[in-house]
């Protein structure tokens, strides 16, 4: 292998883990702390990168300053949702309840942005071309848009990681996903945690999908795969441990360029299943999940 | 008027188990009250209950002239009742600081370093300031009971709900937690105390009443000295076969 082609799959991996990880936490984060699989959470990406799609061919902002706009946007989608749909299916507090139902209520919701995606943008698919020139360092070429892509989630990751690891909402919320009984004992307002983990969910989401918008096309039916790569990175991270999502990110990005790279890119999907379901048979909880 | 709690008349049901029937306790502030009784006699039952983890089927309970039955634990937290767990509840993930923290968190709305500041003092008050920065999953089973002591320290309640802290621990062990208790006391602290180690209850600390529970009813109360000579207590304790043997 050529030193080039080395540090070409380093440098995608990067960037594709990167997203990853940062779709992953997202994921997990919503399902350890309130027990609602988000199914419609592909959606709020693809939500996310229609934002940025739209702002940049109808206005020219570029996709970082979007993503200020998508974060507002999914905010203005997820606080009506939890109230009027979330929020009573949460104070039933029963684990096996709030599973199945969030299931049926977040598929419904997934099924009808879908549909309203197709039916106002149509299925087609669209990309646009934002900072897609060629850089050279120490002789080796990057696309400057991927570069971009890294650094914002990089930012993107550090930010989560203060957030949960250095501020109140962090020890709340990590607290409520080991012992959300203790948690309210010891006087959490549970409520207003679920809401923030759903709500910052739903931001990473859209931030995820801004990000996605500078590399990749986009449709109204691309969230279903990210659901699924994040279902996968919460397998293999642990549920409730987002360090655990950020590797297993990186790890997923790695395989699939990997894969692309030697066998092809038609069977990534495949493999990486394959694998996962090897990992579960000798880790049940993940690779981080304590065995 | 000294009362801070006033549990009156309180009744739960498990199916056709009757945990707690007719019960009514009364706390003065600042006293040490042990709370005894067979496994299954429904202390545990009152905990939860008082803590807002179960809702009573009948009764009330009073907390500081705020009546508290039916509020979510949160709420009763909040108005200064704080908990130990008889099988020791820590976040593993967090540190002993965070641990320690996250009531302060919720209480005072301080800022993350004032809450640490806050937190340190209550793991000083247990001597655990020196592992603030350890993970709890590291410590040991005496270590661990103290940072639920501090947690409950943390969030300055003007009660704790003490649940059996002493099982498990060496007897060196279990004078240092009965020095903490004291000073608890002295600081203004109410203690509300599950305990089945006899001896801590009796010797190690002066404890101010003792109610006993007996298939969920209130069976005796009264001084230690008392409790220690009733007939009824030793009874549901030895069985009466142990009574007519002396």
């Amino acid at each position: 292998m050529e030193i080039s082609t080395f540090f070409y799959i380093i440098f995608s991996s990067l960037q594709i883990g990167l997203i990853y990880a940062l779709v992953s936490i997202g994921f997990n984060l919503l399902y350890s702390s309130t027990k609602i699989i988000n199914v419609a959470y592909g959606e709020f990406i693809a939500i996310g990168a229609y934002v940025a799609y739209w702002l940049f061919v109808l206005y020219a902002i570029p996709p970082p300053v979007s993503i200020f706009v998508a974060v507002a946007v999914l905010i203005l989608i997820s606080l009506p949702l939890y109230q009027i749909l979330l929020k009573r299916l949460l104070e039933s507090k029963s684990v096996e309840y709030i599973e199945i139902w969030g299931v049926i209520i977040t598929f419904g919701l997934s099924i009808m942005l879908q549909g309203f995606m197709a039916f106002v943008w149509s299925a087609q698919s669209k990309g646009y071309s934002y900072l897609d020139q060629v850089v050279e360092i120490f002789s080796l070429t990057f696309i400057l848009n991927k570069i971009l892509t890294i650094i914002i989630s990089a930012i993107m990751v550090l930010v989560l990681y203060y957030l949960l690891f250095r501020t109140d909402l962090g020890i709340s919320m990590r607290s409520v996903i080991q012992d959300p009984e203790l948690a309210e004992t010891i006087g959490l307002e549970m409520n207003k945690i679920f809401l923030l983990s759903f709500l910052l969910s739903s931001i990473i989401a859209g931030i995820a999908g801004v990000l996605l918008s500078m590399s990749f096309e986009i449709h109204p039916f691309m969230g279903s795969t990210y659901l699924i790569l994040a279902f996968i990175v919460t397998a293999v991270g642990g549920i409730g441990n987002p360090i655990g999502s950020f590797i297993g990110g990186l790890l997923l990005g790695a395989l699939n360029v990997l894969i692309g790279y030697t066998i092809g890119p038609g069977l990534n999907l495949f493999i990486i299943y394959a694998l996962l379901v090897a990992l579960l048979i000798i880790r049940p909880k993940g690779l981080m999940g304590g065995g | 008027m000294r009362r801070i709690l006033k549990v009156d008349g309180v009744s739960k049901r498990f199916g056709g188990i009757k945990a707690l029937d007719n019960v009514s306790v009364e706390l003065e502030k600042d006293t040490i009250v042990g709370l005894m009784g067979p496994n299954g006699s429904g202390k545990m039952t009152l905990f939860n209950i008082i803590s807002g983890i179960l809702k009573p089927d009948k009764g009330t309970i009073v907390f500081n002239n705020t009546k508290i039955d039916g509020l979510a634990p949160n709420k009763i937290a909040t108005l200064g009742i704080s908990r130990t767990f008889q099988e020791i509840r820590l976040i593993n993930d967090l540190t002993v600081l965070e641990n320690t923290m996250i009531s302060a968190l919720q209480h005072f709305k301080m800022d993350y370093n004032k809450a640490a500041e806050h937190s340190l003092k209550a793991l000083e008050t247990v001597g655990l300031e020196k592992k603030s920065e350890w993970f709890v999953r590291d410590l040991n089973l005496y270590e661990k009971k103290l940072i639920e002591m501090a947690r409950a320290i943390a969030a300055m309640p003007k009660l704790i709900l003490v649940d059996e802290i002493m099982a498990g621990l060496t007897e060196e062990e279990q004078s240092r937690v009965a020095r903490i208790m004291n000073e608890l006391r002295e600081y203004g602290i109410t203690i509300f105390w599950i305990e089945h180690v006899i001896r801590a209850m009796f010797k190690l600390l002066k404890v101010d009443k003792i109610i006993v529970l007996n298939w969920g009813k209130k069976l005796a109360e009264g001084s230690p000295e008392e409790i220690l000579h009733n007939k009824e207590v030793i009874e549901a304790y030895l069985g009466k076969s142990s009574m007519r043997g002396g």
